[in-house]
Parts: C-alpha cells; structure tokens; sequence
C-alpha cells in the first residue's frame, strides 16, 4: 500500500509540473508536413522567391492565451507588411506557428520540432519569462536565432546566450521605472508582491537593487505562486508592514486576484503598482472597479502621442486590420518582428546567406532605429535599449491613461 | 489575536473546498479502488457549468445551481460508462492512466470551447466585507465553509442511515459479498461516481467566485484536494474534511508567519511527511484488505 501511494503521488507531482496536457499542436495550417520543400538550409541568392521561414511560438491556449494572441495579431500584420513591399530582398517571410501552452516543456518540444522538422531559420516567442529562458537554450544549442516579443525576465539576455534578441523592454527598465516612480510619488513604505518564478523573482531582485540604492527597504517582500486562488496571507502581511502602496509584479490574472482580495481585506485604498505584465483588457474584466487606478510600467500606448512617425502609422493601420486599438504586446510583437526582418535582410545582404550567427550580427547592428514602441538601438546583449518607458494608469470602462 | 484569527478565518475558507474536493477522492477511492486524477477537473468543470447557467444564460442562482448540478451528474455519469466501468476489471495502473486520460480530455475540451483565459464570476453569497470585532469577514467565505461542512453532515448521514447510503458503503467494503447480500453493486458504484462526480462540481461552483473560472483551475485545486484526502486518510470521509481544513490553514500560517513563498509548497511536504509517518493519515483506518 505504501508503495503503491509513493507511485501515486510521483505520479500526482509529475502531474502537477506538467500543468496542462498536450492540447492539439498537431497540424498547423498547411505548413506541417516534412516542411522544406526547396534545397535543404536556405541558400538565399540562387533561390530567389523562395519564402524564409520563420518559426513562431507563443501561448495560444493556457493561461497566457489572450498575451499570445495578441503576440500573433502584431506578427502577422507586421509580415504582411513586408511581404507586400517585396520581402526580404525579393523573398517573402512565411510563419510556422506553434502553441507552447504557457508551458516551458511544451516550448522546448515545439521549438525542436520548429528548428529539426521545419527547418526554421529564426524564431519569434514566447510569453512567459520561465517559457523563454527553457525554449532558448534549445534555439541557441541549434544556432539559431531568437526573438522574444514580450518576456521581460533580465535573465533572458543576463544569461550570455549569444542567439537571443528581445523587443520588450527588460526588467532591469521596467521594474526599475516602477520603483522609481514609486519613490519619486514620495511612497515611504513600500510593498512588494511577486509571482514566484523568472518574471516575477527576476524583478524583485532589481526592485530591491534599486531600493538600496536609494537607502530604502521593502517594508513587505512576499512571494506566491500565480496561481494561488488565495493571496489573503500575503496581504495580510502587507497591511501589518502597513505599507502606503504596493507593487505587485505579476501578470494580469494573479494581479486581479491581488486586487480583488485586497479590497475584500479593507485595503481597497492601497495605491497598486506594477510592471508591463498586468497590461491586458482582461486585467479589468476579472476585476472591475478593484483595479481601477493601477498603474504600470508599459512600452507602448496607443492613446498617448505617437512617439515617431512609424508608430502612428502602425498604431493607423492595426485599427483598420483588426478593428481594435493596439495594445503593447501587439506593438512588442510588430516590432519584434521588424527587428529579425532587418537582421534577415543584413544577413542576405552582406553576407547571401541565412546563418544564424550573420542574422544575429545583423541585429545586433541595428542603432536608433524608429519602431512602433520606441527608437530602439539592440546592444550586446541582444537587449532593446529604448528611450524612455510609460507609466500607465487603468481608467474607469477599462482604458488607459499616462500616470501623472 | 486579531490578527491570528484572521488566519484562521481565511485558512478555513479556503480549506473546506480542498476538503470538498478531498471526498470527492474518497468517495470513488473506496468503491472502485482507483484513485481518480480526474477529479480536480470535474472541480473546473462544476465552475465551468455555474458559469454558463448562471453567467451565460442569465439564470438566478437558484436555479442556475441545481442545473449545474445536474450537469455535474450526467457528465460524471457519461465519465464512468465510458472510462471507469469498461476497465473495472483492469489492472490498477491501466485504470489510473485512464482517469489521467479523462483529467487532460476535460481540460482540453473545455478550454476549445471556452478558450484558455478566465473568465470573472459574481459572488453567490456576497463579497462585501463585513467587520466582526476587527475581523475583516467575506460573507462568501463564511457560506462556504458552513456549506462544505453541512454537506459532509449529510453525506455521512446519508451513508450511515440511508438504504442507498448503506448498500454503497457494503459495495465499499467488500464488492463481491455485497453482490452475494442482493445488493446492486453496478448501479452503487454508480452512484458512488456520480455523487462524487457532483460534489466535486459543488465545490468548483463554490470555489468560482472566490477566484476565477479557468481551465487549468482543477490541475492546481485537484492536487491540493489529493493532499488533503491522503492527509486526512483516504479511507474516511469525515477525515478528508478535516485533511483539507488543516490543510488550508496550514497553507495560510506558513505564509504568513514563514515564508510567503511556502504556501503551495506547504501541501506537498505534507503529502510527504503523511507517507512516511502515518500512511493512513490522520483519521484513515489500517488498510486490512486480503488477497
């Protein structure tokens, strides 16, 4: 009996890591099959017209869907673009997509499959920062190329893995433009919740950086799971510390659940902070008026000025595609997707090849230039070094405004 | 103090739904010998039913629930004539992979219906704070554990005074003298399931509103009721009460006065420790079944 129970709960453990099961990643539109159809690695020069492809993995069911959606809608516009004026040197990009399911282990078999099956030359994804971090390692054994749209995680580029470009702004920017903020509004105590894995850990680490550096402790660090129902415990310890706002680093779904409790416990006057992952319609679908007024760190906002004249037109042309304001994952995925264009047509260019390493020396060559989030320059790393980031505020009916 | 009390308070709300999803591990452990890994998504799919009676045809509460029972109860009827009853003289491993096999159907069925993000639910029993002597008090909470507790009050009356209610615990005890007592042991497993199959879909319906309706919420409640049934014995349903009470306060203390990080952690390491220590766990019976 007891053996038996021991079998049963590895089982259970197993079980719980994998989270979800495997949903459909079976064919995917027309493109699954044996893939290449041409001469093996792509040549360039001698084939001219045929498509470069480009793998792309991102949640699109699990607990991120709404994010990978977003994430698909950005790549695929910015594509057609492209497509339409003529390609990457008379070759127009083709998309393999895959669901990774918000699951690091699914993201490592899906990438396999991108790289060995559908001989990708370059790959967009993913979400989640702790999806990202497994999925690179795989990309970069490979030598191929990789860029993520919306992980924020600093250990994604901190890591020295050579074959990793990314378009969102990285933690160290993000959380750090949070907590600055948070300081210069004249917060004395301030609070921390993070969703205990790369996103979340990551930006703690830097939020405490930055507190010590100007003399200041959390007056509350505590940690949970995302996807704990109950975060009662850890507000309790918040209101103890009787911290005067708190920054919660988490993606959207915990966030509410924050802010929903917290209003529950009496604390519904608590000024809320927190960093790019909270920014998604759904935010204020699952928390009403809780959430209204949070503010968080943000890349990209369709309804401030348009900060070039290459984001108005994105911002112009994703209304009439889709009938819908552009968020910032749809900005982060356009650009990234223009990011590894230019990197594609340097290789082509320079070089008449698709090599991972020409693509990313390409990339990694890109100084100023003006994209939809940003003028964006990639340093060494393969982070995107921008500007300036935004500090959003939620408004009532589920819009956003710059913070003051 | 208050600030104590606070903790218990949330410990226990939280802690009868992992209790009511316990019993559900119970109930079916006990009749058919197999530990159900399915359970924790006829949790979701309870949640998923309430969101459609109530949220998506707009029906009040009090019919929305009974009808999403009865959903709970032909659903868990469909899962026993399909998975359950066909392999019920198959080797136990071939039986628990066939109950991990309906967990990853049902997730994935209703998140290509529903899609994958959660969906918001309003509160049955009121989700405006009241204030007890310093207590900050959800009226939602206080329902549900009141509510988890009842339903265990019946379910034993239920089995202890009741025909049905007996003739389930002989099918329990011994299936084949059962048989040989006149009792119908194929429609009181039966009925066993489906009971189970619709206390676990109470216990989504009373989780919903407390946090969101997801896909993925039985893989992460289903695990925490497992704990808590092996924690309170897997042979006792009044003990599985009591696992997913402790267990929820528990979990609370350890993030409060540990580590906030321990939380979830905390239900594992005592899955652990119950193994090693006291395989029956805290109110299980030694386990006497002879070859």
């Amino acid at each position: 009996m007891k053996k038996f129970l021991a079998v049963l709960l590895t089982l259970a453990m197993v079980l719980a890591l994998t989270a979800c099961g495997n949903g459909g990643n079976g064919g995917n539109g027309g493109n699954g099959g044996n893939g290449n159809g041409g001469g093996g690695d792509a040549d360039g020069g001698q084939s001219s017209g045929e498509p470069i492809k480009v793998g792309v993995y991102l949640p699109l069911s699990g607990a991120n869907a709404a994010v990978g959606q977003s994430g698909v809608e950005g790549i695929e516009m910015a594509v057609e673009e492209i497509n339409a004026a003529g390609g990457i040197a008379g070759r127009p990009i083709e998309i393999i997509k895959e669901d990774e399911e918000n699951d690091p282990t699914t993201a490592v078999s899906v990438v396999n499959k991108l790289i060995n099956q559908d001989e990708v030359v370059a790959i967009i994804g993913s979400v989640n920062s702790s999806v990202t971090l497994a999925a690179m390692e795989v990309s970069e054994d490979a030598g191929i190329p990789m860029v993520t749209p919306i992980s924020s995680g600093a250990a994604i580029t901190g890591s020295g893995n050579q074959y990793i470009v990314r378009g969102q702004a990285n933690d160290l920017l993000q959380a750090g433009a949070v907590v600055e903020y948070a300081i210069a509004k004249g917060y004395q105590k301030i609070g921390l919740m993070y969703q205990n894995d790369d996103y979340g850990g990551g930006a703690r680490d830097v939020i405490v950086e930055i507190m010590k550096q100007n003399n200041m402790t959390l007056a509350a660090d505590e940690g949970f799971e995302a996807s704990a129902a109950d975060v009662t415990p850890q507000l309790q310890n918040v209101k103890a510390a009787g911290c005067d706002c708190l920054i919660m680093y988490c993606m959207y779904a915990p966030g509410a659940t924050i802010a929903n409790q917290a209003a529950q416990l009496g604390m519904g006057d608590l000024p809320l902070l927190g960093g790019g992952g909270l920014t998604n319609a759904k935010l204020y679908e699952l928390g009403g008026d809780n959430v209204v007024g949070v503010v968080n760190s943000q890349t990209f906002l369709a309804g401030a000025d348009a900060v070039n004249d290459f984001s108005a037109a994105f911002i112009e042309n994703f209304q009439a595609k889709y009938n819908d304001t552009a968020d910032s994952n749809n900005a982060m995925a356009y650009d990234s997707t223009y990011i590894l264009a230019e990197g594609l047509k340097y290789s082509l260019e320079q070089y008449n090849d698709l090599s991972g390493d020409h693509i990313m020396e390409g990339m990694k060559a890109i100084k100023d230039m003006p994209l939809a989030t940003g003028t964006i320059t990639i340093d060494e790393t393969g982070d995107s070094i921008r500007d300036k980031i935004l500090m959003v505020e939620l408004c009532e009916g589920g819009t956003y405004k710059l913070a003051n | 103090m208050v600030f104590f009390l606070q903790q218990l308070v949330q410990g226990l709300a939280i802690g009868s739904i992992y209790g009511l999803i316990a019993i559900g591990y119970v109930l079916i452990y006990n009749t058919w010998g197999v530990l159900n890994f399915a359970q924790g998504d006829m949790v979701m799919v309870g949640a998923f039913t309430v969101l459609v009676t109530h949220s998506m045809m707009g029906l009040p509460m009090f019919l929305a629930i009974p009808l999403a029972i009865l959903m709970c109860v032909v659903i868990g009827f469909i899962i026993e004539l399909t998975a359950f009853r066909p392999l019920l003289n198959a080797e136990n491993q071939r039986r628990l992979i066939a109950t991990i096999g309906v967990g990853i159907f049902l997730r994935n069925l209703v998140q290509i219906i529903f899609g994958a993000d959660a969906f918001p639910f309003p509160s049955i029993f009121g989700d405006k704070t009241m204030d007890v002597a310093g207590l900050k008090i959800v009226p939602q909470d206080i329902w549900n554990t009141l509510v988890g507790i009842l339903l265990v009050v019946l379910l034993m009356l239920f089995l202890k005074k009741t025909r049905i209610g007996k003739a389930m615990r002989a099918t329990a005890q011994d299936r084949e003298a059962a048989r040989l007592m006149g009792v119908n042991v194929r429609r009181c497993m039966s009925g066993t399931f489906i009971l189970a199959s619709a206390i676990g879909g109470f216990a989504g319906m009373l989780l919903a509103p407390k946090y969101f309706v997801i896909a993925s919420l039985g893989t992460t409640f289903g695990n925490k009721g497992f704990a808590a049934a092996l924690f309170g014995g897997i042979s006792s349903n009044a003990g599985s009460m009591v696992g997913g009470v402790v267990l929820g306060i528990l979990e609370t203390l350890a993030a409060v006065y540990g580590k906030s990080t321990w939380q979830t952690a905390i239900a594992f390491i005592i899955l652990f420790l119950v193994l090693v220590v006291k395989p029956t766990g805290l109110m299980g019976k030694k386990d006497v079944r002879k070859v």
